[in-house]
């Protein structure tokens, strides 16, 4: 069974067909390095008052003060989610960063206003008022802070196993403000 | 007769696929398994390497609670140094006659329990082994189960690294009354 | 005539593909334990574990060893009676609310005596147990509880347990216990 050689044109067409796909990848990263380039990543910068989505949660900082020597931010957390969260900030948890200049201070004690108590869970449908509680270096000035926030991202489903997870934090927002005394 | 070859290989094909498939979940299902018993004459047997001896067995009524009872073992083990991990995350279980499985209290009431008893802290099976280095430990283990199996309980001992190995030791623990 | 049946059978693989891959179960609701339902009072029985609901009420506020704990809602008390059948199990339970939102059973309940959060079922043995959760007042008539082992592993019993046709009470002073 031998068949007669294809002509030339159509064998230009089986490999032009054949690169196209190589040819269609190539341009696409080309163009999304270009539309990267092009849209510098600007966070968008929220004030006191403001909601930013954390992902699981929906967070409002309300007020930003200093108290004996410790800068305390008050914020409403919302679990957005349709079940109890037991890690409101992700998994691994990611509380807001407060960051004074270069450095960054460390993780802040989160506690419910309503009692004092650690904050472990937020259920659905039950906003609460909340304190983060961060410790300040001995030898603070009152300067403005910063405030990073991260989000998790959703996907439905997933690469590994096609189910919905939480994936990985990205930065939402940050908030600068120069911490007021407490009232 | 050419076609019935090539049912015949394909069939073999199929059951050689299962079979490397299958292979590391029979393994898997293998270790959480006892499926050679050894059932030692006395208190002491010996399970790769690690020699288990029960020291102590007793069982406490609650007068509050007429249907169940505590029961106390204390477990010695001594392992050869070369064996120390053999029985690491091991777990003596009860079993009834009926094919019931009681696993030792990790609980609160586990560790009240050890207090009432004398004991301060449940040293579980596999921390003993553990800490050992071959030189042995004592282990505390209670048991809450029905009033009317105590007369037909046995102690299953094993670990990750003995199964499908496991000896069975026939409990017959004497009754204790508190101080 | 011949391009015309090669392209029916594409346009008919191209179809059943679509339609295996929209109805295609994902890992959420493909791995799932099996739920059996249970009408209010009965007895319900899983592989593992029996549990029954022996009353249930609302408390506006928890008193614990370390303080008062109050909420936003409410706290829903439900009394259990659970067993286990053939091996020691631990349980955990969560309220599916009227809404269908899902409430794992509160941690700020910690230090309350013969929670089921943390008690072992021993076979043929039954527990007492309370579990509770805190929630909007609204998701209590007409949702239920589903105990199931923790993590709920695929394939295993649980119990999705109607709760009392009596409205819950509220408890204003915490009894103490």
């Amino acid at each position: 069974m031998t068949s007669p050689e294809p002509s030339l044109l159509r064998r230009m067409i089986r490999r032009a067909i054949a690169l196209s796909g190589i040819a269609a990848a190539l341009l696409l990263g080309w163009w999304m390095r270009i539309e990267a380039a092009r849209s510098p990543d600007l966070l968008p910068e929220i004030r006191l008052g403001e909601s930013v989505s954390l992902g699981r949660t929906q967070l409002r900082p309300d007020s930003l003060t200093l108290e004996d020597g410790r800068l305390v931010l008050r914020a409403l957390a919302e679990n957005v989610t349709g079940e109890t969260q037991s890690s409101p900030f992700g998994i691994p948890a990611r509380p807001p960063e407060a960051v004074i200049g270069d450095s960054v201070l460390p993780t802040p004690e989160i506690v419910l206003l309503r009692d004092q108590a650690p904050l472990g869970q937020l259920q659905p449908r039950l906003p609460e008022e909340i304190s983060m509680i961060w410790t300040l270096p001995e030898d603070w000035r009152p300067v403005p802070v910063t405030l990073r926030f991260s989000r998790e991202t959703f996907k439905l489903r997933d690469n590994l196993y096609g189910q919905a997870s939480w994936l990985g934090h990205v930065p939402a927002a940050t908030l600068t403000a120069l911490p007021g005394t407490a009232p | 007769m050419k076609r019935g070859l090539w049912i015949l290989a394909a069939l073999a094909m199929t059951v050689a696929a299962c079979g490397i498939a299958g292979w590391p979940d029979w393994q898997d299902w293998r270790r959480t398994q006892v499926l050679n018993e050894s059932r030692p004459e006395s208190d002491m047997a010996v399970l790769s390497g690690t020699e288990i001896r029960i020291r102590r067995q007793a069982v406490l009524t609650l007068p509050d609670l007429p249907d169940r009872a505590v029961i106390w073992l204390q477990l010695a083990v001594s392992p050869t140094p070369a064996a120390a991990a053999s029985l690491g995350g091991c777990n003596p279980v009860l079993r009834d006659g009926r094919g019931r499985r009681f696993l030792p209290l990790s609980d609160e009431l586990g560790l009240k329990l050890l207090k009432i008893l004398g004991r301060d802290w449940a040293i579980s099976c596999a921390q003993s082994l553990r800490a050992a280095d071959g030189a042995g430990a004592v282990s505390d283990q209670v048991y809450l189960v029905p009033v009317d199996v105590v007369d037909a309980l046995e102690l299953e001992v094993s670990g990750p690294e003995t199964r499908p190995d496991g000896a069975i030791f026939t409990l017959s623990p004497q009754p204790l009354t508190l101080p | 005539m011949n391009l015309v049946r090669t392209m029916a059978i594409l346009l008919f693989a191209v179809a059943a593909l679509g339609a295996m891959m929209l109805t295609n179960p994902g890992r959420d609701r493909a791995f799932q334990p099996m739920v059996a339902r249970i009408a209010a009072g009965d007895q319900g029985q899983a592989r593992l574990f029996s549990a029954r609901i022996d009353g249930w009420h609302l408390e506006p506020a928890l008193s614990l060893p370390s303080g008062e704990r109050t909420s936003e809602g409410v706290f829903l008390v439900l009394d259990l009676t659970a067993a286990g059948t053939t091996e020691s199990t631990t349980l955990a339970a969560d309220w599916i609310g009227a809404s269908g939102r899902r409430y794992a059973t509160t941690a700020r309940a910690e230090g309350l005596p013969r929670r089921l959060d943390t008690a072992w079922m021993q076979p043929g043995l039954d527990s007492e147990l309370t579990a509770t959760f805190e929630l909007p007042e609204d998701e209590i008539m007409g949702g239920a509880l589903l105990l199931h082992l923790p993590r709920m592993p695929a394939l295993e019993g649980a119990l999705l347990m109607a709760p009392p046709q009596t409205p819950p009470a509220i408890r204003l002073a915490p009894v103490s216990r």
